[in-house]
């Protein structure tokens, strides 16, 4: 069964107590919380994704709440909990799915050491996998987004690459994409098919939004891809759309330096990326034009 | 209903192997609380049947002790740069508590996760470590003067010092209690006893009873009680391995009699028999219970250790847990300080007076 | 003061006479010429240079002095890889070779990946 098989009246009462559980690629979350903007959200966003059965194994138990304390009337703020544990301070109003969205992030990035997880965008194309490993504000999702949504790419992640150190491959992990300020007018215009949620105003980066992730992506989530590029982005206002080429050397320590836990696989962590770079062309690009950067990955695609 | 799931696999890992999906949903939340998912997975493969566990909880374990594994690497690597630090004081550390397992191979080492070094020095050489530790790169943390005033002058260590550049943080204590508290464990006796370890020989390790108490000490007078039932477990482990050797037992009962840990010897003896099935012998169980306290006393403290000693979480919890947590928090206080200085500490914190005046770092 | 002079004369010696040896077990990967390398005592990675690179891996063969590591690095039964021939052929002579390499060694040293001894 998938979320919107449930009906409203049903999600919001697994919301309200209980929870909705949900598989997103390898992970199960298990959802509580009362506020409308995070029921909004999750139907419209987790609709084609799985429910699973609430006396199954969930990997985490999240809530989006409003505080304990006064803040919970007063100027109301949305709290992130997992499992009891309160890992972030409360952010304000209306930002309940971000922080839901940015939370589950948390989870899997804390957690989920059985791959090694680097702060990338992954998309795939022919079998193959691009990794875009960069930090907040490079436009690396909006990047990943033009290329997800009409750009011929299946997404795996906007933000976490999860490698399977045993295989050397990228799992997908299914979720929004989160967009932030004029990417956000920018993919409405470049891909007027995508699903957009509501645009929250009040967060400290400025205005957010979510992007539905492509049916495909879902449908193939339990297909990983065997990485073959290695691309660092970075929107530069009126830059040419060029992609330079970066030695393996430093894509290798572009991966290290952007990874969550590259520090906990300890000699493994370096085999698994080593061998990883072994097969993969590494690229500087920059870009101004969102067009011109999907044609550019397009023709990088069909390439040997 | 309060179900302790992480007692059970504890004491019978064998049971595992039925355990159902939502069985182990709980299991994992309840053990990734208590800080004790890494232990569970050891004991597990130690067993020989951790492949038998379904894949979702089977990755949490795997994931755990790969956490573990890198924490105790870590730990090595700080323990050779205090060594180069303390070098020039012609210090002997002594290692307490999970570094202390690690760094001497015990049987606690079994998927402990910590993060802070904790080391023992003789109180006329605090000083001098501490100088010698900020020289190589360590920081004071808790800046306030109030909290500095509380470690140095009332608490048996320093402000935890942590280092600028990798982040990691060293507890120095002293001894094992505050010079203000009710009971007087003598630190130049712990000291005289310690052992240097074997692959480390500048550093040592507390005589095995010694060990033993200060676990039990540090369980029962600690005031943070989210560790607790991993404190209980590495004290199972620690009777469990020392307690083959037939005269430990009695040199337990003897040696805590002798430093004045006798009442605490008795809560761990009979909190570990009791929740995780220690295999405690009958006659030192007998000889402990000389040092119990009386009858009303007794059963307040069965009831509150009793919902202290289980995984700190909404599962495992019934409607007296809160109250009982913060009646031991109170005591903990108690048995530290005076009742006036007592009052004060409370007063202090709880109004936060204790913040320093610009935005204390730490 | 003098204390410290007598300091650095001895540090100075042990630099240029003594033997260099890794600092333990080390991962390292070349692409291009190009090193990266994780020292497992220190948990820590780095990118290497060429000539840097090449000097560490001289020492993969067993402890050496700095003449010996040069000969590793730029002599005859050496295998350079394109880019290490093209640094070999920049160097003019041998004087210039020990001290660039010197330099090298020192900087290792301070990144925890090779050591100096006198024995």
């Amino acid at each position: 069964m998938i979320v919107s098989e449930l009906g409203a009246p049903a999600l919001a009462a697994r919301l309200r107590s209980g929870g909705l559980r949900v598989r997103t690629g390898p992970v199960v979350v298990n959802i509580e919380s009362p506020l409308a903007d995070v029921h909004a959200g999750l139907a419209l966003h987790y609709a084609q994704h799985t429910v699973e059965p609430a006396d199954g194994f969930a990997d985490f138990h999240v809530r989006v709440d409003r505080p304990r304390s006064l803040r919970r009337w007063i100027k109301p703020q949305v709290i992130f909990r997992h499992d009891g544990a309160e890992p972030f301070t409360p952010l304000a109003g209306n930002q309940g799915f971000a922080v839901l969205e940015w939370g589950l992030n948390w989870c899997v990035s804390t957690h989920c050491h059985q791959y090694l997880i680097v702060h990338a965008a992954v998309l795939e194309r022919g079998g193959r996998a691009l990794i875009l490993p960069a930090p907040s504000g490079s436009g690396k999702s909006t990047l990943c987004a033009a290329l997800a949504f009409g750009g011929g790419w299946r997404l795996l992640s906007d933000e976490l690459a999860l490698i399977d150190p045993a295989t050397g491959r990228v799992v997908a992990l299914p979720r929004p994409v989160s967009l932030k300020n004029d990417s956000i007018d920018l993919m409405r215009r470049f891909a007027p098919d995508a699903v957009f949620g509501a645009v929250v105003h009040e967060t400290s980066k400025g205005e957010v939004a979510h992007a539905r992730a492509p049916a495909e992506g879902l449908l193939r989530a339990d297909q990983p891809a065997l990485p073959a590029w290695v691309v660092l982005p970075r929107y530069l206002a009126g830059a040419p759309t060029q992609l330079a080429p970066l030695s393996r050397a430093r894509g290798f320590m572009a991966l290290v330096d952007n990874a969550f836990n590259y520090h906990v696989h300890g000699r493994s962590g370096f085999a698994t990326f080593a061998g990883l770079i072994d097969r993969c062309a590494c690229h500087e690009f920059s870009y101004s034009s969102l067009p011109e950067a999907v044609t550019l990955f397009d023709r990088l695609a069909r390439s040997a | 209903m309060a179900v302790d799931r992480v007692c059970e696999a504890l004491r019978r890992p064998q049971t595992l192997e039925a355990l159902s999906p939502s069985g182990w949903d709980v299991l994992v939340r309840q053990a990734r609380r208590s800080g004790l998912l890494a232990r569970i997975g050891c004991i597990l493969e130690a067993q020989g049947s951790i492949d038998a566990v379904p894949d979702a909880p089977r990755m949490h374990l795997r994931a755990a002790m790969l956490v573990a594994e890198a924490q105790h690497a870590e730990a090595l690597r700080e323990l050779a740069s205090i060594e180069t630090a303390l070098a020039p004081t012609g210090v002997q550390p002594v290692l307490l508590k999970g570094c202390a397992y690690v760094a001497a191979g015990l049987l606690p080492a079994m998927g402990r996760i910590f993060t802070d070094i904790d080391i023992l020095v003789p109180k006329h050489k605090l000083g001098e470590v501490e100088a010698a530790l900020m020289l190589n790169g360590w920081a004071t943390t808790h800046h306030s003067p109030y909290d500095q005033r509380y470690y140095r002058q009332w608490m048996h260590e320093l402000p935890p010092l942590r280092h600028i550049r990798r982040g990691t943080v060293i507890d120095v204590h002293h001894a094992i209690l505050p010079d203000t508290a009710r009971l007087k464990p003598s630190s130049a006796k712990l000291l005289a006893s310690a052992r240097p370890i074997a692959e480390l020989p500048r550093y040592a390790v507390l005589d095995s009873p010694d060990m033993v108490l200060h676990s039990m000490v540090h369980l029962f007078h600690n005031d943070d009680l989210s560790h607790s039932l991993r404190d209980l477990s590495d004290l199972d482990l620690l009777l469990r391995h020392q307690g083959r050797v037939p005269r430990f037992w009695a040199d337990l009962v003897a040696r805590a009699r002798e430093l004045d840990l006798a009442r605490p010897l008795y809560y761990g003896l009979r909190y570990t028999n009791l929740r995780l099935g220690t295999p405690v012998p009958a006659d030192t169980l007998r000889a402990s219970a000389a040092d119990a306290p009386g009858a009303l006393v007794g059963r307040l403290s069965d009831a509150l250790w009793s919902r202290a000693l289980r995984p700190q979480h909404q599962t495992a919890a019934d409607r007296w847990t809160p109250a009982a947590l913060f009646a031991l928090y109170v005591r903990a206080h108690w048995l530290r300080m005076p009742p006036v200085m007592l009052l004060r500490h409370l007063t202090v914190k709880a109004l936060g007076l204790h913040e320093a005046p610009a935005a204390a770092s730490t | 003061m003098a204390q410290v002079h007598h300091v650095l004369t001895q540090r100075d010696v042990s630099v240029e006479l003594g033997r260099w040896s890794l600092q333990g077990s080390i991962d390292w990967r070349e692409w291009d010429g190009e090193f990266v390398v994780r020292c497992d005592a220190s948990a820590a990675t780095y990118l290497l240079s060429t000539l840097a690179g090449e000097t560490l891996k001289a020492l993969r063969d067993g402890p050496a002095h700095v003449e010996d590591i040069g000969a590793r690095v730029f002599g005859d039964s050496a295998k350079p890889s394109p880019a290490t021939a093209a640094l070999i052929a920049s160097f003019a002579d041998v004087q210039s070779d020990t001290q660039g390499l010197l330099g090298v060694l020192k900087e290792l040293e301070g990144l925890g990946l090779v050591r100096a001894s006198l024995t």
